[in-house]
């Protein structure tokens, strides 16, 4: 059990990175996991096509919550195009402890409410 | 009163270990274990009886008929009912969404309101729901601090044709007065629903005591196969209903253009019937019938009165529901030291411990209790205060995994 709440989770769900709302931003979805009723919102502000500013805000478990912080930390910068491309692979490989079939979706839910983001925009 | 140490015998999934622990299973809210005597039931039916019903006059078609009107015969003597008021459908669920259908939809008129409560399951909201748009209204009565429903508050008047409630919650525990709410419905003029899927299981219930108009329940939440549950309702009410699928077996006879149905109950049950499970379920009522559904009822409530005890020594429990554990049934939700209940049903587990996390299908409750989810532990009649005990010192535990 502790492989899975290792400290690097423990730590972003305790002192989540970009942890907030913002205002007026070029892209923002919400996403909920019908499972346990968890929601993630997330907001995106661009800049010459880069992400230049990130954050996001909800309730969730400390997978749901630590992963959020791991995605806004790793989409800093990137470009649409690379948004655009990144797949579930990349997200769950950026929570680094293997997930079972259920808590995949607690991994999944800030990726997935990125995506709706940029259906969105 | 039955040993629920012997119990657990007839329930082979004990034998199973959990990331190398014993399995204690406290998720019976979701699903209860089942015992040999319903998979043998099953297993006898599939390999000496197999055969389709109600139709075909070889022996195992006979003998598939009866035992399925058997079967019918059995729960509803379980509930103190006809054999013709009984409409085997999937679960609850179906239950419900068969009256909204099939009768309802047909009864009601714009402007009509339906009365449930704020505490009822997704099941009997969202069905409800659909019918909005023919201008139906719905209204919630309110739960007070304790979780219980507030009577007075009830202000029932003409336009509320429907009283659709749960006689036990299964959020907060809490055991609804439905006979009484049943007695001031009709005086209203009212039909009323009971929705017994976290009663049915855990307490004798008796339809002719209750007086209701319509009571539903899911076999698996009490020991059957999955795939099979009730519609009980009183027979002057399913011969005002509409059937809600056509087909085979709900028919007397078929022109190309219009059909004449069968009696009650078969006009709800088109198309080949889950024989097999019914059967199952059947079997399961035999069983609990055998361990006495006040013993049943007596075993919750020990557990209950015992949990809520050792719950609240607990640093830094919150408890939702009833404080009077004599008010609940089986069903205990909680939170725990601000840890998400996904994270703390995720570390129990590493210690063999089942339990639920989440919203329960009942978000508009969970809104009223100010939280997005519980953790929900649940009790049937192979749980032991030693589970409870387990439970409790696993919480040390949690602390540690989350470096509380």
């Amino acid at each position: 059990m502790e492989a899975l709440y290792q400290e690097e989770i423990l730590e972003n769900f305790k002192h989540p990175k970009n942890y907030g709302s913002m205002k007026n931003p070029d892209a923002r979805a919400k996403e909920d996991n019908p499972f346990c009723g968890d929601e993630i919102e997330i907001f995106l502000k661009f800049d010459n096509g880069k992400v230049s500013d990130v954050k996001f805000q909800g309730s969730g478990c400390a997978i749901s919550q630590a992963s959020a912080s791991f995605l806004t930390e790793h989409i800093k910068n990137k470009t649409m195009a690379q948004l655009k491309a990144m797949e579930e692979d990349e997200m769950l490989k950026l929570v680094k402890v293997n997930l079972s079939i259920v808590r995949m979706k607690c991994g999944l839910l800030a990726f997935w409410a990125l995506r709706k983001a940029l259906e969105n925009k | 009163m039955f040993d629920p140490v012997k119990v657990r015998k007839d329930f082979p999934i004990f034998k199973r270990k959990i990331n190398g622990k014993p399995l204690i299973y406290l998720d019976n809210a979701a699903t209860t274990q089942r015992p040999k005597e319903v998979v043998k039931a099953l297993e006898d039916f599939y390999f000496n009886h197999n055969a389709n019903v109600a139709r075909g006059v070889h022996t195992l078609a006979e003998e598939a008929t009866e035992m399925y009107e058997k079967a019918r015969a059995t729960v509803a003597k379980f509930i103190n009912a006809d054999p013709s008021e009984i409409v085997f459908v999937r679960n609850a669920t179906e239950g419900i969404n068969l009256i909204a259908y099939g009768y309802a939809m047909h009864a009601l008129n714009a402007g009509d309101e339906i009365l449930l409560s704020q505490m009822e399951h997704h099941s009997n909201i969202v069905p409800w729901q659909f019918l909005q748009s023919k201008g139906i209204k719905l209204r919630f009565a309110d739960i007070d601090e304790d979780g219980k429903l507030k009577m007075p508050d009830w202000n029932l008047n003409s336009k509320v044709k429907i009283v659709s409630i749960t006689q036990a919650s299964n959020v907060l525990g809490t055991v609804n007065p439905v006979k009484e709410i049943a007695k001031r419905a009709h005086e209203n003029g009212s039909i009323v629903i009971v929705d017994g899927a976290q009663s049915v299981p855990h307490m004798p219930v008796d339809v002719k005591d209750l007086d209701c108009d319509f009571l539903v329940f899911s076999g698996h939440k009490m020991l059957a196969p999955f795939g099979i549950g009730v519609l009980y309702g009183k027979k002057k009410m399913l011969e005002k209903m509409q059937p809600f699928m056509g087909g085979g077996d709900m028919i007397k006879s078929v022109g190309l253009f219009e059909t004449t149905y069968n009696d009650v109950p078969h006009k709800f049950e088109a198309g080949t019937p889950n024989i097999a499970d019914a059967i199952g379920l059947a079997a399961a009522v035999d069983y609990l019938n055998k361990l006495g559904m006040k013993s049943v009822q007596t075993h919750d409530r020990e557990l209950v009165e015992y949990a809520m005890k050792k719950l609240s020594s607990v640093k830094g429990i919150t408890i939702y529901g009833p404080k009077d554990s004599k008010a609940r049934s089986g069903v205990i939700s909680f939170n725990f030291a601000n840890i998400h209940p996904h994270d703390l049903s995720a570390i129990l587990n590493s210690r063999g411990i089942a339990i639920r996390s989440g919203h329960a299908c009942a978000q508009p409750l969970m809104k009223q209790l100010k939280v997005n989810s519980v953790a929900r532990i649940s009790f049937y009649i192979y749980n032991t205060k030693k589970d409870i005990d387990e439970l409790v010192k696993a919480f040390e535990y949690v602390r540690k995994v989350m470096r509380l």
